[in-house]
């Protein structure tokens, strides 16, 4: 059986070409193999560490963990790799035109009262938006990786003024071409400002929003994204770690017994606070009449009781998820 | 049975009558019989071998709370089968305009979907909400076909694409609605078909002190996507025991600020009694259920769409599907 084999423009090695490739970065001398001439765009590379870096790191983090360094001889990394990731990186001005109703509660001495108040504004903001260029995907880590590349921009240089040897990873096609990333930056950005008026004006509902979005500065990075798996006791965790950084993105902890007893009788504190509320709440109900404040009570003490709840699921819960933000 | 020639390698070979689109067994290449245009098919490659794939199971498995001390040694495979799954993967842009008293706004939504085309699997609501690997999707080859079970897509990409269409136009709709109080309406739709997705899944069943148990693992990236597993005795007597105790201990503790606050000790043991049922929950229902369910999470839910949204207005849409039958010849 034939397979037709893509090989590298320069150095012949041969390359994963898939049709929708918009470019292919070959692995071995880091060149870029471009497929779509019309959505060629200045691909910039942020260096990975190497891998001997990504161990130390891990293992730095293991033994100063409180929890973790009590049993980091038992511990044993059982694969390591790292990827470049293709992110869409790009500059987005929003102006937004909006109308909404505010919903307030009131309280003056005993009484409160809810008001509903209508507002508009204007609101304009610069943001940084980034997007992976790959179609419906998953890996441990990327949500946080994406967030953190707009949050706190890393420092590239162009892929082709990089020194490939000293960095090489594999890289990952792209296959978003730049006018569907436009597009898509957009619609993150009127998400994501819809979302910044609603929490910052707290508003209940819009009567009207309008946004317009100008994107300048579409850049392409390959992000370095480490995993590192590691085993405790048979069961299999994993950490991902930015490769430029060093930064944990996200990390998947065992459980102890302790931890799970701790939780339980925090879940068991959480039930007594929630009792003392609402008892005095009910206590409470005759002098108050009808009177709205004692609202404020009854949502304590059921918070009180789902934080117990959510506090005994987590005494069962297989691991700890730690995360970057 | 009739003669084809692939319109990419040259190779002829056969295929059934009423075959709309084939394969080519030689290099790979999947076209429409009538038009020899291309479909554009993909697959996901297999990273976790069958042997990778059972201990990732059981290396998740035994991470979790009250799993029997015995379980890696003793519990053993009695069926497994590599599926591969077609998935339809489209790009769809969708824009709803709104009319109102303050102005006219318009709202864009932009989503790749991947929409399952086969229907039949006891998992095919997970499915819905499957992700695909970062790494992966190469060009489909025919040499797959021996290594799994393969599914020929059943719901054709006509009605698929009407699914996706009707999804982004609900969801474009949904936040125009949310948005704007006037009148909103599509105003620009447009689904583009990326083409077929094969995507590897292996269906695990074991067995263990003599009950069955099932579990599903992403092959591409090793991904628990559901299992089944064991508590042993003592964690669920340690669960029975420590739900009792939390129960009992919150009536007591319910009584006491119960007659300190308001003194009233029996309101105290009530609400002490309600609250901790509804706290211990999570351990009574582990202890009583019969086998122990998991799957493992990789990214967090989005925060703008999840993932468990489309499934469901997958499901719901696919009612009018047209379901426009495709003969597939591989």
């Amino acid at each position: 059986m034939q397979e037709t084999v893509v090989k590298c423009r320069r150095c012949g090695a041969p390359i994963e070409y898939t049709p929708d490739s918009i470019f292919v970065v070959c692995s071995y001398c880091g060149y870029t193999n471009w497929f779509v001439d019309e959505s060629k765009v200045q691909i910039f590379v942020v260096p990975s560490k190497p891998r001997d870096k990504i161990l130390e790191a891990f293992w730095n983090r293991m033994k100063k963990d409180s929890d973790m360094s009590k049993v980091v001889q038992e511990l044993e990394v059982v694969d390591t790799y790292g990827i470049y990731v293709p992110i869409f990186i790009s500059k987005v001005e929003v102006f937004s035109t909006w109308s909404g109703v505010e919903v307030r509660t009131v309280s003056s001495g005993k009484q409160t009262r809810v008001e509903r108040i209508q507002r508009e504004g204007k609101f304009s903001d610069k943001m940084l938006i980034s997007i992976p260029a790959r179609r419906t995907a998953e890996e441990f880590g990327l949500d946080e990786l994406i967030s953190k590349v707009s949050s706190l921009p890393p420092n590239y240089i162009k892929l082709e003024e990089s020194n490939w040897d000293d960095i090489k990873l594999q890289v990952l096609n792209a296959e978003i071409s730049q006018s569907e990333a436009v597009d898509e930056i957009k619609d993150k950005a009127e998400d994501l400002t819809r979302q910044k008026i609603k929490i910052s004006n707290n508003l209940s509902e819009f009567n009207f929003y309008s946004c317009s979005t100008t994107v300048t500065e579409v850049n392409l990075l390959l992000v370095p994204l480490w995993i590192v798996t590691y085993k405790y006791k048979n069961g299999v965790y994993n950490t991902a770690i930015s490769g430029y950084d060093l930064v944990f993105l996200k990390t998947t902890e065992p459980v102890f017994f302790r931890q799970r007893i701790l939780n339980l009788v925090g879940s068991l504190v959480a039930v007594l606070v929630g009792v003392g509320v609402i008892s005095l709440w009910l206590r409470n109900i005759g002098s108050f009449g009808n009177s709205n404040s004692s609202l404020f009570f009854v949502v304590v003490g059921l918070v009180c009781f789902i934080i117990a709840y959510s506090l005994s699921s987590t005494a069962i819960s297989d691991v700890r998820v730690e995360r970057w933000h | 049975m009739k003669q084809v020639k692939c319109p990419n390698c040259g190779a002829s070979f056969e295929v059934i009558e009423t075959a709309s689109f084939t394969t080519c067994p030689y290099c790979g290449y999947t076209f429409n019989l009538q038009t020899l245009q291309e479909w554009v098919h993909y697959f996901f490659p297999v990273y976790f071998n069958q042997n990778s794939a059972w201990l990732k199971l059981k290396s998740f498995i035994l991470r979790r709370y009250g799993v029997p001390h015995d379980f890696y040694e003793s519990s053993n495979i009695t069926n497994i089968t590599l599926h591969y799954i077609p998935l339809h993967v489209f790009h769809t842009e969708a824009e709803a305009t709104c009319q109102s008293g303050k102005g006219t706004a318009t709202y864009h939504k932009v989503l790749d979907l991947a929409i399952p085309a086969y229907n039949g699997f006891w998992f095919d609501s997970l499915l819905r909400s499957h992700k695909f690997s970062v790494r992966g999707r190469i060009f489909f080859k025919p040499s797959v076909l021996e290594r799994g079970k393969y599914y020929p897509p059943s719901i054709s990409s006509e009605s698929a694409k009407i699914l996706s269409q009707s999804i982004v136009n609900s969801l474009v709709l949904r936040e125009a609605n949310e948005s704007c109080k006037g009148y909103s309406r599509i105003s620009k739709v447009d689904v583009n078909y990326v083409g077929l997705v094969h995507y590897p899944i292996w269906e695990f069943y074991y067995n263990y002190k003599n009950e069955s148990y099932k579990g599903l693992i992403d092959g591409t990236n090793g991904r628990v996507m559901f299992v089944e597993y064991p508590l042993s005795r003592e964690a669920k007597t340690f669960l029975l025991v420590s739900s009792v105790a939390i129960v009992a201990a919150s009536s007591l503790g319910g009584m006491m600020i119960g007659s300190i606050l308001v003194s009233n000790a029996i309101l105290g043991i009530i609400l002490g009694f309600i609250g901790s049922l509804v706290s211990s929950a999570p351990l009574l229902l582990t202890a009583l259920s019969l086998k122990e369910r998991g799957s493992e999470e990789i990214s967090k839910k989005d925060s703008l769409l999840s993932t468990e949204e489309v499934a469901s207005l997958i499901e719901k849409f696919a009612g009018f599907k047209t379901n426009i039958p495709v003969t597939f010849d591989i």
